[in-house]
């Protein structure tokens, strides 16, 4: 096997190896780059699982943001939204949105350095693609040394030998120019000093700095840079730098790590302590005749709700007691469910020995969990309760309704309901002057005909901000169906959505949804989704088909000419692995583009999610303009991370997506696998530990 | 960087109103701090608290409740919270305080904790453990093992195991509300999967606990708890 061949063969299998050894020395930090490094260059150190950072970088030659996240224990991934100074012409800077992954192939050991395997810029042949292999050793407590080996950018200064032809950069989509072309060393030193918090730097980069010095006034004096780091706590980092022999640069991070706590503290109210019933307890049930039944469940009702659950149908027979419920407050799934059977264990004739539990997602039942009252009693505040729970509890499809006479079912209360709240989109994508900012206030209001059908209107009034404010000429040889992106956001009022929406479970694990009207700002028409997603099954599948009229420019009602057909076949794999979950839509997008779009998430214990995505299609990528083809990620922050109590509360940030003609799909914010996630066995099964919380 | 750092803190500041009278809770915290009035409220309540008689609790009072009581100290926290017997499974007893916050004993080993910070799901020791049963000091065994249970991505969460080495220490006179006690310091010293704590108990004579630092896990860090009635079948 070629250089070329083994280096990618060992990135494909880093996933699955067992990694021994320990890893040593100071904390590693970030470089100039945003992503884990020396300054401008790699090095094989891996922060903690799930550290998240935002950077802010400037070093003189470019300028831009960085997400950086560990995606897993051996995988760094970083977004970078980067301005490269005078890129196309004398003045003119050149955006780019990339996408940076290092593989960590081997941990350090005492005698070993960590090795890793890193792209930036990866599977694009761009003006920051490079690929390398790096080495990294600490010795004692305080000196990490590194040296690599660099292709593409990474090998352009003072080459030691090629491997092949590298082909021009033309930001094409592939790995045909990976680990090809001239390769250099590359090398550096990080000492952290007796001053706490401080790391000083200073490397040797392989980066010659060609495209910059076309057309700027930069000059690659030297091949030697250095630079300090100073830390503030835990979550802040500033660093400067000396570059090039001639530039200045800067860096401020700021970092969280989603799984510090891997649970969020607990400050409220405990579960109820369960009693055990007594050996001779009556089984007699001939006290579950008449009015007693609804009259208990009544009663619960009431008493569940103080608690944010909302009981919507029970039945309650002599051995029996059932109930759909919605969860409004807490964020783990098990343990509004364990909560609840220890409520029920304790509000109940001795007779009732089963206990079934169906969490609703909206309207729609998801997943119906079983419980035998005698295994909550033998299994309470025992050790090893966690996993004899779990093998004990059954998992099932829920039907659309409870079956059976007598179930009680609540009433619609109040058929109309309304929110007022704050939304702040960031366009971050916005190459020429990083972060355009809207302060919108958003209404909107629900009335709800019958339990599976809504009336949904949302109205937003822009306060502040610029978003729009830089639109130049729309270009796109694509039907504008998201390029016209600033048009769409004038001042307001305006009508976001107003739509009539139609959710019901057509058998146990098949869910249905019709919705008509404005669905979103720059689309209305009719959209119609199927998925079929047994609870007991960690994958599902989907499909979507819409027919959609572009919206008018103004701000209330009104089409324009475009109109389309736009339709997918969804496969989602939740894999029950560190959080992963996998989803693949394929069908035809808004512009008529046919093509994919593949996103990878990872949902943390404690609700954080970040997931990334790319969208190829049949456009061409001088067609789809900047960024070649649609990618981002998506970060979701639950607020309880910082709260003392249980909410289910988040905030969602996103990177990418915005503006693209290619690629671009509906935004339906009611789609039913992102309704009903978060709801299988195998979600249970990771949140498993909160059931007797 | 000014833009997506004011929308990281105003979307998570910023509050939200619904007819379902929801409004953000970081929002309702700090309006309960700075609203009109919230500050005279504050003093006049510490006022009445102050005006209050003292309670003293003696153990003859403990014992006419007819309940179990233990009292937990839990930070910085010197007066403590009294947790009251409220269930009862096997040799596992649940305390629960006024706001249900709860912490189970086997024996005197706190074996699980609830909504008191950062949760202890359970707790598994070798049998004949000195701290759940009682046993004179000079009996006590000088090692065993324990498996902590905290919260994780699986049912089983994340498990620490620990080694633990058991040391008579010093006589100490132990002053509890109204009583003095003469008991003994025993040592608890455990280490195992990247931790490392130390437990003390003190003793009487025939092996009942009367008060304990104990460990609840890596975020809570240490309890101190007085066994002011302990559970009797």
């Amino acid at each position: 096997m070629s250089v070329r061949g083994s280096l990618i063969a060992a990135t494909a299998l880093v996933f699955g190896l067992p990694l021994g050894g320990l890893a040593e020395g100071f904390a590693p930090s970030f470089g100039s780059y945003g992503s884990i490094g020396i300054i401008d260059m790699p090095n094989a150190a891996m922060q903690p699982d799930g550290e998240t950072s935002w950077s802010f970088i400037n070093n003189g030659t470019s300028s831009g943001g960085v997400l950086n996240f560990q995606f897993l224990p051996n995988v760094e991934a970083s977004a970078r939204i980067i301005s490269l100074d005078d890129w196309t012409a004398p003045g003119v800077a050149f955006g780019d949105n990339t996408l940076d992954l290092k593989l960590r192939i081997a941990r350090e050991t005492a005698l070993r350095p960590a090795i890793a395997v890193g792209f930036r810029d990866f599977l694009s042949n761009g003006p920051t693609a490079s690929e390398y292999v790096v080495a990294t050793k600490n010795f004692g407590d305080n000196l990490r040394v590194t040296a690599g080996l660099g292709w593409g950018r990474l090998g352009s200064y003072n080459p030691l030998f090629s491997t092949g032809t590298r082909p021009p950069v033309d930001n094409s989509f592939g790995y045909g120019h990976m680990f090809s072309g001239d390769a250099a060393l590359f090398g550096g030193v990080e000492w952290q000093t007796p001053i706490e918090n401080l790391t000083l730097k200073a490397e040797y980069s392989s980066d010659a700095y060609t495209g910059e010095q076309v057309f700027g006034g930069f000059t690659h004096n030297s091949p030697f840079n250095i630079g300090a780091e100073y830390r503030l706590g835990s979550h802040f980092s500033l660093a400067a730098y000396y570059n090039y022999g001639s530039e200045f640069g800067l860096r401020f991070s700021v970092a969280g790590n989603p799984n510090r706590p891997i649970t969020p503290q607990d400050l409220g109210v405990g579960p109820a302590p369960v009693n055990a019933r007594p050996a001779d307890y009556s089984r007699d049930v001939s006290w579950a005749i008449g009015p007693v039944q609804s009259r208990m469940i009544d009663l619960l009702s009431s008493a569940l709700a103080e608690d944010g659950i909302i009981v919507q149908e029970g039945r309650i027979t002599g051995d029996t007691l059932e109930l759909y419920i919605n969860n409004t407050k807490y964020t783990r799934q098990p343990m509004v469910v364990g909560r609840l059977a220890r409520i029920m264990a304790g509000s109940t004739p001795p007779s009732v020995e089963v206990f079934r539990i169906t969490l609703m997602a909206g309207n729609l039942p998801t997943t119906t969990v079983e419980i035998k009252r005698a295994d909550l009693e033998a299994q309470v505040e025992r050790p090893n309760a966690g996993p004899d729970s779990f093998a004990s509890t059954n998992f099932s499809s829920a039907p659309a309704h409870i079956a059976g006479e007598n179930v009680w079912q609540r009433e619609i209360e109040k058929r109309m309901s309304w929110r007022l709240s704050p939304n702040i989109p960031v366009n971050l994508f916005n190459a020429g002057g990083l972060g355009e900012i809207d302060l919108i206030l958003a209404g909107s209001a629900r009335y709800r005909v019958t339990n599976a059908f809504d009336i949904n209107l949302s109205v937003t009034q822009k306060l502040l901000g610029n978003i729009g404010d830089n639109a130049g000429v729309n270009l796109s040889p694509l039907p504008h169906v998201r390029s016209d992106a600033p048009l769409y956001s004038n001042a307001g009022p305006v009508v976001q959505q107003f739509t009539a929406d139609f959710q019901t479970k057509l058998a146990p694990s098949l869910y249905a949804r019709v919705s008509a009207g404005y669905l979103e700002r720059m689309f209305g028409g009719v959209d119609a989704e199927l998925l079929w997603k047994p609870a007991t099954q960690n994958w599902g599948l989907g499909a979507e088909i819409a027919y959609v009229k572009q919206r008018g420019f103004n701000a209330l009602l009104g089409f324009q000419s475009y109109e389309t057909v736009t339709g997918f076949a969804s496969l989602y794999w939740n894999t029950g692995w560190k959080g992963l979950e996998a989803q693949v839509d394929v069908g035809r997008y808004l512009a008529g583009d046919w093509g994919g779009t593949f996103t990878l998430s990872r949902r943390f214990t404690n609700g954080w999610e970040v997931a990334a995505y790319m969208t190829l299609t049949d456009v061409s990528f001088a067609d789809f303009g900047e960024g070649n083809f649609d990618k981002g990620i998506r970060l979701r922050i639950p607020f309880d991370w910082t709260l003392p109590f249980e909410s289910r509360a988040a905030t969602t940030i996103n990177f990418g997506g915005y503006g693209n003609d290619g690629g671009a799909r509906l935004n339906i914010g009611n789609r039913l696998y992102s309704t009903i996630r978060g709801n299988d066995t195998t979600d249970y099964y990771e949140t498993w530990g909160a059931y007797w919380q | 960087m000014k833009a997506a750092l004011a929308a990281l803190v105003l979307t998570t500041a910023l509050s939200a109103c619904s007819s379902g009278g929801n409004s953000s809770p970081v929002l309702s915290a700090i309006w309960q701090k700075v609203k009109p009035g919230a500050r005279r409220d504050a003093e006049a309540a510490a006022a009445e608290a102050a005006a209050r008689p003292r309670i003293v609790v003696t153990f003859e009072k403990i014992k006419d409740t007819g309940l179990a009581i233990i009292r937990a100290r839990v930070g910085e926290d010197t007066r403590g919270v009294m947790l009251y017997g409220r269930a009862v499974n096997d040799e596992f007893v649940t305390f629960a305080s006024q706001l249900q916050q709860t912490m189970t004993l086997q024996g005197s080993l706190i074996t699980g904790t609830r909504a008191i910070g950062y949760d202890m799901l359970s707790l598994r020791t070798d049998a004949g453990d000195p701290v759940t049963v009682p046993t004179p000091p000079e009996e006590w065994p000088r090692s065993l093992n324990r498996d902590y249970r905290f919260t994780g991505d699986t049912p089983g969460g994340r498990l620490i195991s620990v080694r633990c080495r058991l040391t008579k220490g010093s006589e100490h006179e132990l002053e509890l509300l109204d009583k003095t006690f003469a008991t003994t310091i025993m040592t608890v010293r455990c280490a195992g999967d990247g931790v490392r704590f130390t437990n003390y108990h003190m003793v009487q004579a025939d092996g009942q606990i009367l008060t304990s630092a104990q460990w609840l896990g890596p975020d809570q860090g240490m309890v101190e708890i007085d066994i002011l009635e302990p559970f009797t079948p």
